[in-house]
């Protein structure tokens, strides 16, 4: 589940080993946590402090995205997993990240961390409680402790063979790679547990594992590079296991995809303002396909699909601005994108029409501006055509 | 001793052999440096002027082919780009990149530079220090080339001082000469 939770614990690694090195080069330096000895308590304080900077970092790097309808959604998936945890409802909470990477991950303290890229792939409620279900089980189960602790036991064994003579030199190297070898396991099989628990949970609170399972199918390519095909092998044998004692409980119709439709349009955005065309427009015809008669929808892919100017982009894109305008004809942001198509082909009476008649419609002063000087600078011909 | 002289001598050589392998591209445009203003050197083909240093005040003028592509969002111009969609390129970039925060676009309107049809933006933005810039930002494309010239301030006091001045660097821009592709 590499889209999930692989993340975070490699952060938490990653951070530790640098904490751990500084602490080597600097013994004397009381900056940080003791960490010399590889007990709990420090390995835990060390975490802590790992996780607020850490966190402290997120919350400089990418703005909270709010949607009030999705985050009670979120809300509601995280109380019904929380309750066969016998957790209490605040001892997690969500953070929704507007950032179009599709990741999550959780921190010992019970934040858990949603990009919106993730979210948008996510096709039914399901999906999204395997996702909540799998960092619960990092957080409850308190993977990034261990990974630490690990860690630590690792520092104090390297720092017991810097005292050993030479000849023992080597050997040390040898056991410093095994040490990396059963880190990367250790970390596989915290992953394994938490996609085997996480299901476990999912089922448990009443939602269908198979729909859950269909999250890989969902989710962009990048993200899945990263999960095996056995870890995901596993999971089916999982479901196929354990579903039939359950199967007489159905998910209903959860309105999990209304709820998601402003993040689409807020993601597509995301993606075509990183040239992220293939993202870009999944999101937009996603969008489209649950809210067919939104002009702002049209109006988005229109605008993707001018942007990325590939062959036959921008027929499509003027069908769509056309739509735009049925469905909305008093937005002059379409008028003016659709005029601007024409004048790059050279319709300029088209493109003169639009111009026309979105400056009529009260467009924004900087729009206004812009259509002013394209009809200013535009030709009079006697070329017609229809749009 | 002998070693240091050494040291001074390949350092010496060393710089003269960067100065001759790569060194900064000739610019192809002029414009007039305000009295009090200093030149910023940079290996990068553009221009840095400031008065009181970066963090008060700068000019920054800057030209690039169009064949590459921005550093965040890989956006590429063509010379067919339209003012707007070279704004809306740069606009892209802006929100794109990592060290920018609180990108805010004030304006965005068709400009003209040196007589040729580009666009004007305002914004703000916070750097990844902390500072925030208040910024006028014009562009065009001639030929291969997209230039972009910026004025950019801390403080609104310091951005309304020097604007007068900033406006006066912008009317002395003048293309010099078509540069090979």
């Amino acid at each position: 589940m590499a889209a999930f939770g692989g993340v975070p614990i490699r952060r938490v690694l990653v951070a530790a080993i640098a904490a751990l090195a500084m602490g080597c080069l600097c013994s004397g330096c009381s900056g940080l946590p003791t960490v010399r000895a590889a007990d709990r308590a420090a390995a835990a304080e060390l975490l802590k402090t790992i996780s607020r900077a850490e966190q402290a970092a997120i919350a400089r790097r990418a703005p909270i995205y709010r949607d009030p309808a999705l985050e009670s959604r979120l809300g509601a998936v995280l109380e019904k997993l929380l309750r066969p945890l016998g957790e209490r409802p605040d001892a997690v909470r969500i953070v929704l990240l507007s950032d179009p990477q599709p990741d999550a991950y959780s921190y010992p303290d019970g934040t858990i961390y949603l990009h919106t890229g993730l979210l948008a792939c996510l096709e039914n409620e399901a999906e999204l409680a395997l996702l909540l279900a799998h960092e619960l089980i990092h957080v409850t189960r308190g993977h990034a402790l261990q990974v630490v602790e690990a860690s630590l036991a690792e520092r104090d064994r390297e720092t017991a063979s810097e005292d050993a003579s030479g000849g023992l030199r080597l050997a040390a190297r040898w056991s410093a790679w095994m040490d990396v070898s059963r880190r990367i396991h250790q970390r596989r099989a915290l992953e394994e547990e938490a996609d085997r628990l996480g299901l476990d949970l999912v089922m448990r609170a009443h939602y269908d594992p198979r729909q859950a399972l269909a999250i890989f199918d969902n989710v962009a390519d990048e993200a899945l590079g990263v999960l095996s095909a056995e870890r995901l092998a596993a999971l089916r044998t999982c479901v196929a296991d354990r579903w039939p004692a359950v199967s007489r409980q159905t998910a209903p119709r959860d309105g999990f995809r209304s709820d998601l439709q402003f993040l689409l349009l807020h993601q597509a955005q995301n993606d075509a303002q990183l040239g992220r065309w293939h993202h870009a427009l999944k999101s937009a015809r996603r969008f489209l396909r649950d809210s067919p008669d939104q002009a702002q929808g049209h109006y988005l892919l229109a605008e993707i699909l001018r942007q990325r100017q590939g062959p036959g982009d921008w027929d499509q894109a003027l069908a769509h601005y056309r739509e735009s305008i049925r469905l909305n004809p008093r937005c002059p942001k379409s008028r003016k994108a659709a005029g601007l198509l024409h004048l790059r082909q050279g319709r300029f009476d088209l493109a003169r029409a639009h111009f026309e008649s979105a400056l009529a419609l009260s467009p924004s002063p900087g729009d206004a501006a812009y259509l002013a000087s394209y009809l200013e600078t535009l030709p009079i011909t006697s070329k017609g055509d229809s749009l | 001793m002998r070693l240091r002289m050494w040291l001074c001598l390949i350092a010496a050589v060393l710089c003269v052999a960067c100065a001759h392998a790569g060194g900064k591209p000739a610019l192809s445009f002029n414009v007039a440096v305000p009295e009090g203003w200093k030149q910023v050197d940079t290996d990068e083909p553009m221009l840095f002027i400031t008065k009181d240093g970066g963090y008060k005040q700068f000019v920054l003028i800057r030209e690039r082919p169009l064949s590459e592509p921005f550093h965040f969002s890989q956006k590429v111009m063509h010379a067919g780009t339209m003012p707007e969609e070279a704004a809306e390129i740069v606009v892209h970039e802006l929100l794109s990149d990592t060290n920018i925060r609180n990108f805010s676009l004030l304006e965005n309107i068709p400009a003209r530079i040196d007589g040729r049809r580009g666009f004007r933006l305002s914004f703000i933005y916070t750097d990844a220090d902390g500072f925030l810039f208040k910024t006028l930002y014009f562009g065009f494309i001639d030929g291969n080339r997209f230039y972009n010239i910026r004025y950019a301030a801390t403080q609104e006091e310091i951005y309304q001082k020097d604007l007068v001045t900033f406006e006066k660097v912008l009317q002395s821009f003048k293309l010099v000469a078509a540069k090979a592709p």
